[in-house]
């Protein structure tokens, strides 16, 4: 009877110890972790928080004002490929704007017509970002958290609702953004350095989807697809 | 300490040589600008003359180094990446060295002090003659240019070798101290909590008493030191499962059907041929670990050696297993029982080495 007394004290001292040990060592490797790297800021997580939104998204509908006219767009996320060169499918946006419709990939861009036709320049991203594109306007933030560019937070007040600001900064670049306070969600993205004017974003409807422009004729259905 | 090391002359010559050589063969890549791979990762040096050495993951390290972790969604981010060598990294700022040299200098010293290590390691675990010959082939093995990249592995390499060395000689805190800095450092060196559990068994049914306290803390330190990690991130980003974020931006996602979907990229349409490199050396570890039973080294290093090669497979892909694999140190044991006769070993090492500097130069091609 002693001798299994004394055996379960040497147990539960060992077993102590050991928790002991591990702990210590646990504490001194978050401890570590916690003095040594830098932590991203509050308004950078928040920044990331709102892109999390943004990229479960598959389509965007999108109202801005172009020399005082109110253009509407829709984004749907799309595949394209395999074209030359690229053998295998790109992550791409299908944009349509009244009836003009635009492939955006992060290597090039195409305007759709009968058939694809490769668009030069960065226009054709610029409008990918501004119609809220989640691959595009996505690759834009993601980029600036790439960087570590500074990221400011703001509370706005936008048509009476609260809002928040939030204000990108790397070098030249530049992008603000406005998202709802809880969801994060985007409402507008504005790029500062161009003089656009805001562009106003919500979450596309069935019927937005149901838009005659965004069925593709089965030729090009051989090398864009969507996916939302 | 000099009269020790100067009966590991031998040893410590090749590491230092093995060094020297992955060494050389990247300032050749560098001069010679070839092979021309893809562009580096953006971000990447290519400035320095063993700016090759620092390509891939390693970008990624000094990020973590320079600016700290952020889950950044629907991209490749940097919770990805284990924090021990980029706290090592910025620690060693103060010196005024860039993040390159100082991770090369990290990376090699660590690689010399682990072959040492390991040496010691094997020569209480197999005879004397395996215990050189396997020191041997870690400092010449083909895919060891690795532990002179700005990568973890030299680090998790030495505290790995250390831990379970310590543990033999029942120095149970200090071991536990060393296994909590390799799983720092790496995920799967947690594993190696298996041998170490098995020395403390071993040493108490020697004993005849109960495993001490100290040695059942340092089988778990491993494991312990593991859990800090989701914390820190949960701490610093507000999320816990940053890492398996950051891992499906990857192209990883564990799952049990992982290995048939990592054979079906073999052969899927634009998949890199480098994969195969990938599968040859799973094979040739899973052999070695074989020769390495036959020369009577226990199950519990060689499941934990089997975890650490199959277990990245249920991830959805062999990429990198060839550099994960250059931890299992049981397969360096196995690797000088097949080569005990010395017609054989010294082709062998020879061919090991031509591979080595073939494996450095072609860095820039493929993400080892």
């Amino acid at each position: 009877m002693k001798r299994g007394k004394g055996w379960i004290r040497l147990a539960v001292a060992s077993g102590a110890t050991a928790a002991g040990l591990a702990a210590l060592l646990a504490g001194a490797a978050f401890g570590l972790q916690a003095v040594t790297l830098p932590r991203p800021s509050h308004d950078q997580l928040l920044a990331a928080q709102s892109l999390r939104w943004l990229t479960a998204q598959h389509a965007i509908k999108s109202t801005r004002l172009v020399r005082g006219h109110r253009v509407s767009s829709v984004c749907v996320n799309a595949r394209i490929g395999p074209l030359q060169g690229y053998p295998k499918t790109l992550r791409a946006s299908l944009l349509v704007t009244g009836r003009r419709r635009l492939v955006e990939t992060r290597f090039a861009s195409f305007r759709l017509g009968s058939t694809l036709r490769e668009e030069d320049g960065p226009l054709p991203t610029i409008r990918a970002v501004l119609a809220g594109c989640p691959r595009a306007l996505g690759r834009r933030i993601g980029r600036f958290l790439d960087d570590r560019a500074t990221v400011r937070a703001k509370r706005v007040l936008v048509r009476d609702a609260p809002m928040l600001r939030l204000s990108f900064k790397h070098g030249n670049s530049r992008l603000v953004l406005i998202v709802k306070p809880r969801t994060l969600a985007p409402v507008a993205v504005r790029i500062p350095r161009l003089r656009t004017g805001w562009s106003y974003l919500a979450r596309a409807n069935r019927r937005d989807l149901a838009r005659t422009e965004l069925r593709l004729s089965r030729r090009l259905r051989l090398t864009v697809k969507e996916e939302a | 300490m000099i009269a020790w090391l100067r009966d590991r002359r031998a040893i410590l010559a090749v590491a230092v040589g093995s060094r020297m050589l992955v060494l050389a063969a990247a300032a050749a890549d560098h001069v010679l600008h070839w092979p021309k791979g893809p562009p580096p990762v953006h971000g990447a040096s290519t400035a320095h003359t063993l700016s090759i050495l620092s390509y891939w993951d390693g970008v990624w390290y000094r990020t973590v180094a320079e600016q700290g972790y952020l889950l950044i969604p629907g991209r490749q981010s940097d919770p990805a990446f284990f924090p021990l060598f980029p706290i090592i990294l910025r620690g060693l700022q103060g010196f005024g060295l860039s993040f390159l040299t100082t991770g090369i200098l990290v990376a090699n010293a660590a690689f010399v002090i682990g072959i040492l290590a390991f040496y010691e390691l094997s020569r209480r675990l197999v005879p004397i003659d395996l215990a050189r010959t396997s020191a041997l082939f870690a400092a010449l093995f083909p895919m060891s240019f690795v532990f002179s990249m700005t990568y973890p592995e030299s680090l998790v390499f030495a505290a790995l070798a250390l831990a379970l060395l310590l543990a033999l000689q029942g120095r149970w805190t200090l071991s536990a101290l060393a296994g909590a800095a390799a799983a720092l450092g790496r995920p799967e060196a947690m594993f190696f909590a298996l041998p170490l559990a098995a020395i403390a068994i071993g040493n108490a049914r020697a004993t005849g008493r109960l495993a001490s306290g100290r040695a059942i803390g340092a089988a778990f330190a491993p494991v312990a030191s593991i859990a800090t990690f989701p914390l820190y991130l949960g701490w610093a980003l507000d999320n816990p499962t940053a890492w398996s974020g950051a891992q499906q931006a990857w192209g990883r996602s564990f799952s049990l059907d992982g290995i048939v979907r990592a054979i079906q990229q073999l052969f899927a349409r634009g998949s890199t041929p480098w994969l195969w490199r990938d599968v040859a050396f799973c094979l040739i570890y899973l052999a070695l670990l074989v020769a390495a039973r036959r020369i009577g080294i226990s199950w519990p290093w060689l499941v934990a050696s089997t975890a650490l090669i199959l277990l990245p497979l249920t991830s959805g892909t062999f990429m990198s297993d060839s550099r994960f694999g250059v931890l299992a140190l049981p397969v360096y044991w196995g690797a000088a029982a097949l080569t005990r006769r010395r017609i054989v070993r010294l082709p062998a090492l020879v061919l090991c080495a031509g591979l080595l500097v073939a494996g450095t130069m072609t860095i820039p091609l493929a993400n080892p």
